[in-house]
């Protein structure tokens, strides 16, 4: 009678420790798209920072979509973490440039933002350009750059070995050879945007003449304020505003679009 | 005649617009007038006169001249305004515009000096103190012309009474008698109106009258004056122009009253006339103007002067939120209708307006005004009163109409649009501001394709790897062409292309007569083989390849001795085998292919 009890009990012991086993795999390998909607589902019933959690648990394995950030950036706004929606905003554009929910989200979201207006100082600038650049992503600035590339080389042999000579093949392959050559400059300047690229993540962080504590106070930056990082020096980070100003802040008081 | 003359005449197309000043040079507090005159034209707009600062403007009202010379017509519109100096300097005045069909017209500038003390300087006659009347430069009769007195010819003017209210409007008669004259081109006449302004002239009319025992023709000018300012004046005299006939023969006609002295006859029979300019002036009436009495002065009222009734009707009646109601007030009577303004109505919050809109109709004045009830608690258009002054009783009289009362209903959620009626019947749909909620857009239920966080397409080997292909292809394919070409059009370098395949043949079939032991065919095939090498190579006629020819392209060159003398002993053991009548084979032939062999492969090595 003791032996089968106790045998009873070990047997039940061991189903429950298995199962526990089997939940926590399942708990610990939840696939992305799993997470992905266990994520929205929070975010639905408002528990935004359960939403935040399930959404980083995907971008931790490396990997990352256009409306992943895109999701992670709404919660952070829904918490009220607006320089965090920024940088995730700005994230999802790298991948999802056309999106229009996303646009008016980031639309938005900057608004929210207080930041002094910079007037347009450089090319690209230029409205043409920067919708240009603004609407595609890195890859597919490169690919057009490459198809026109390939084309522009046809386009050469039959110039140059003279089997179809027109005065129009000869304006074409300029401009093939010009929009290699934009695209190229697209491509490099949104890969400087990405690499120096961040955003202010506290409410408020203070910018100095150097990189310690003790250093005069240069100007402050608000929650969800770009900037281009310069350089990095231990916990310091010496970054720039549009307006041109340089200052040093703490490392952890801003984040790079590029992890 | 004088219709007949209107009729039958051409306008003149001399259109001009000039600026009359009364005076230069005038003290404050003594006014003058400033005339606009435009020519050639009447249905002219009134020109802007805007506020002058140290002067004050105010607008007295048109007059209109036609004048007949020669069957020419030519008219004008003279727009009159009174300026009262109130301040000593030097003003101004114009240039002012005005339009005429699609053409502005513009006068030009005067300057009027205005000094502190009374009566410096008046150019025009130092008329501040004096009610004489003014020199009107425009239509007014040659001062230098003697008036014509005849009791045949004259003319009077005559009119109701001679005393009246500011803004009052009095009929003018100028009569032409003539009794047993010829008399054209008779002009209408004119006459100084110091304190009036003028309407336009009716259309003459003719009668007979009997006067002082002697029947004449009379033509009668009617006119309407409007008193403009209070004071006493003299209006008139009054003068016309036009031309005396008479006959130089005397010749009685049968019945004077039998053929009119205006039928056209009388004046188209020239044979023994004279004809002769006169100029006839009426008699002057003594003024006065009187002004509004300031007892019993209603507030609403405006200067309305005549004898006047008031209509008033809404339309519609029920209406919802927004919509327009038309209230119209007619306004008829006898009277200056130019005083009359529109009716004062106070709807405070309670509609939305517009200015309303006026026509003029014979002796009534249309005002018709939007109103739109703003909520429906509106019930009704308040009541609306108009005074004015009668000047046949001197007192002030007030009409009030209304109020009507109106159904307003509230405007469905859906139909919450303002509705724009213009007087012309064109509607304009106003929708209210629709109030947007602003936030993020809802998450994206699908995650998309997960990619590798910071890895772009050019990080990847195989991109660069897919770059390079074209341009390796580019290239061979390039170089290939070129050198196609190349052969296709340089003949020595596609011989010095094909010399050493086919040397290589040579030598194959040289050294397979060699292993069959047939010497002579053997050192044949080698002659040849080396002959057509070398003028492949240098690109000599086939046949003509000697040995001397090819060491004077190869000693210049630098080429080998060692060479040079294998050749050398090849072409002499080629040609002692050729003619010697035998020849051996075995090492000898062996050593010939060989030396034959590396004398080729040096060529192409040193690409002599």
């Amino acid at each position: 009678m003791s032996r089968s009890f106790t045998g009873k009990i070990l047997l039940c012991g061991a189903l429950v420790f298995f199962l526990a086993r089997v939940s926590c795999a399942e708990e610990g390998t939840a696939g992305p798209e799993r997470l992905f909607s266990r994520g929205n589902d929070y975010y639905e019933k408002a528990e935004y920072q359960n939403a935040v959690t399930e959404y980083n648990k995907i971008i931790d394995t490396g990997y990352a979509s256009g409306p992943l950030y895109y999701n992670l950036a709404d919660a952070y706004f829904k918490m009220g973490k607006l320089g965090e929606a920024v940088l995730n905003y700005e994230r999802a554009m790298l991948i999802m440039p056309r999106d229009g929910d996303l646009k008016a989200n980031y639309k938005f979201a900057r608004s929210k933002v207080i930041e002094r207006p910079v007037p347009a100082k450089s090319l690209w600038d230029w409205r043409p350009f920067k919708l240009y650049r603004e609407n595609l992503t890195v890859n597919e600035a490169t690919m057009l750059a490459s198809a026109a590339y390939v084309l522009a080389l046809v386009l050469l042999f039959l110039v140059l070995s003279r089997i179809m000579m027109n005065w129009y093949l000869s304006v074409l392959l300029a401009c093939l050879f010009l929009f290699t050559v934009f695209n190229v400059a697209v491509v490099w300047k949104k890969t400087d945007e990405i690499k120096t690229g961040a955003v202010t993540v506290v409410p408020k962080a203070d910018a100095f003449f150097g990189p310690f504590d003790t250093a005069t106070k240069f100007f402050a930056l608000n929650e969800g304020v770009y900037v281009n990082v310069m350089k990095w020096k231990g916990d310091w980070v010496k970054v720039k505003r549009a307006d041109g100003k340089i200052g040093w802040v703490k490392a952890n008081e801003i984040e790079k679009i590029q992890k | 005649m004088i219709g007949v003359i209107i009729v039958s005449s051409s306008w003149a197309d001399d259109t001009r617009f000039e600026l009359t000043l009364e005076r230069n040079n005038v003290s404050v507090g003594n006014p003058l007038y400033l005339y606009l005159t435009f020519y050639g034209a009447q249905s002219v707009s009134r020109p802007d006169v805007p506020d002058i600062k140290g002067l004050q403007v105010q607008y007295v009202g048109p007059s209109t001249k036609v004048q007949v010379i020669n069957g020419q017509v030519s008219q004008s519109i003279t727009y009159t305004y009174l300026i009262l100096p109130l301040k000593k300097g030097e003003y101004k005045l114009g240039p002012f515009t005005t339009q005429f069909g699609k053409m502005p017209y513009k006068t030009d500038e005067v300057t009027l000096v205005v000094n502190d003390v009374p009566g410096l300087g008046s150019s025009g006659g130092g008329v501040s103190s004096s009610p004489a009347p003014a020199p009107i430069t425009r239509g007014a009769p040659d001062q230098d012309t003697v008036p014509y007195k005849d009791d045949r010819v004259f003319l009077t003017m005559d009119i109701e009474k001679t005393t009246v209210y500011v803004n009052e409007e009095i009929p003018v008669v100028i009569k032409l008698y003539v009794h047993n004259a010829g008399l054209r081109e008779i002009e209408f006449p004119t006459f100084p109106h110091e304190g009036f302004s003028t309407g336009e002239y009716n259309e003459p009319v003719r009668r007979s009258e009997v006067r002082r025992g002697l029947s004449y023709e009379v033509l009668m000018f009617r006119m309407k004056l409007y008193a403009i300012k209070e004071g006493e004046y003299m209006l008139g005299p009054a003068t016309l122009n036009c031309k005396m006939v008479t006959q130089k023969q005397v010749k009685r006609r049968s019945s004077f009253f039998g053929r009119s002295v205006f039928d056209d006859d009388f004046f188209t029979s020239r044979f023994g006339q004279n004809v002769y300019p006169i100029t006839l002036e009426s008699n002057e009436i003594p003024m006065k103007i009187l002004p509004f009495p300031s007892v019993g002065r209603p507030a609403e009222f405006q200067g309305a002067t005549g004898d006047f009734s008031m209509e008033m009707f809404a339309d519609p009646r029920e209406v919802k939120v927004g919509d327009p109601v038309v209230l119209k007030m007619i306004i008829t009577g006898s009277g200056n209708l130019d005083t009359v303004t529109a009716p004062k109505i106070s709807v405070g919050d309670a509609f939305k307006t517009y200015e309303p809109q006026v026509t003029k109709k014979d002796n009534r004045k249309i005002y018709e005004q939007i109103l739109i009830p703003k909520s429906e608690d509106v019930k009704e258009i308040p009541k609306v009163s108009f005074s004015y002054f009668d000047t046949r009783t001197g007192k002030y009289r007030t009409i009030t109409k209304g109020p009507l009362p109106i159904k307003v209903t509230e405007r469905p959620e859906s139909e919450r649009a303002v509705k724009m009626v213009s007087m012309t019947g064109d509607e304009q749909i106003l929708y209210p501001q629709e109030k947007i909620g602003r936030d993020i857009v809802h998450i994206k239920e699908n995650m998309g394709v997960l990619y590798p966080e910071g890895k772009f397409l050019y990080n990847s080997w195989l991109f660069w790897l897919v770059q390079f292909v074209p341009l390796a292809a580019f290239v061979f394919f390039y170089a290939g062409y070129r050198k196609q070409e190349r052969i296709l059009t340089d003949r020595s370098y596609a011989r010095s292309l094909k010399a050493p395949r086919r040397a290589r043949s040579g030598l194959a079939k040289a050294k397979a007569y060699l292993d069959k032991g047939e010497a002579l065919p053997f050192y044949d095939a080698i002659f040849k083989t080396l002959q057509e090498y070398l003028g492949n190579r240098f690109d000599l006629p086939k046949g003509s390849v000697s040995l001397q020819d090819i060491e004077k392209r190869l000693v210049p060159a630098g080429c080998d001795e060692n060479i040079l003398g294998m050749l050398r002993e090849v072409f002499s053991e080629c040609e002692m085998a050729r003619y010697a009548s035998s020849v051996t084979g075995g090492k000898e032939a062996e050593d010939i292919l060989e030396k034959v062999r590396k004398i080729i492969d040096y060529m192409e090595k040193v690409k002599i």
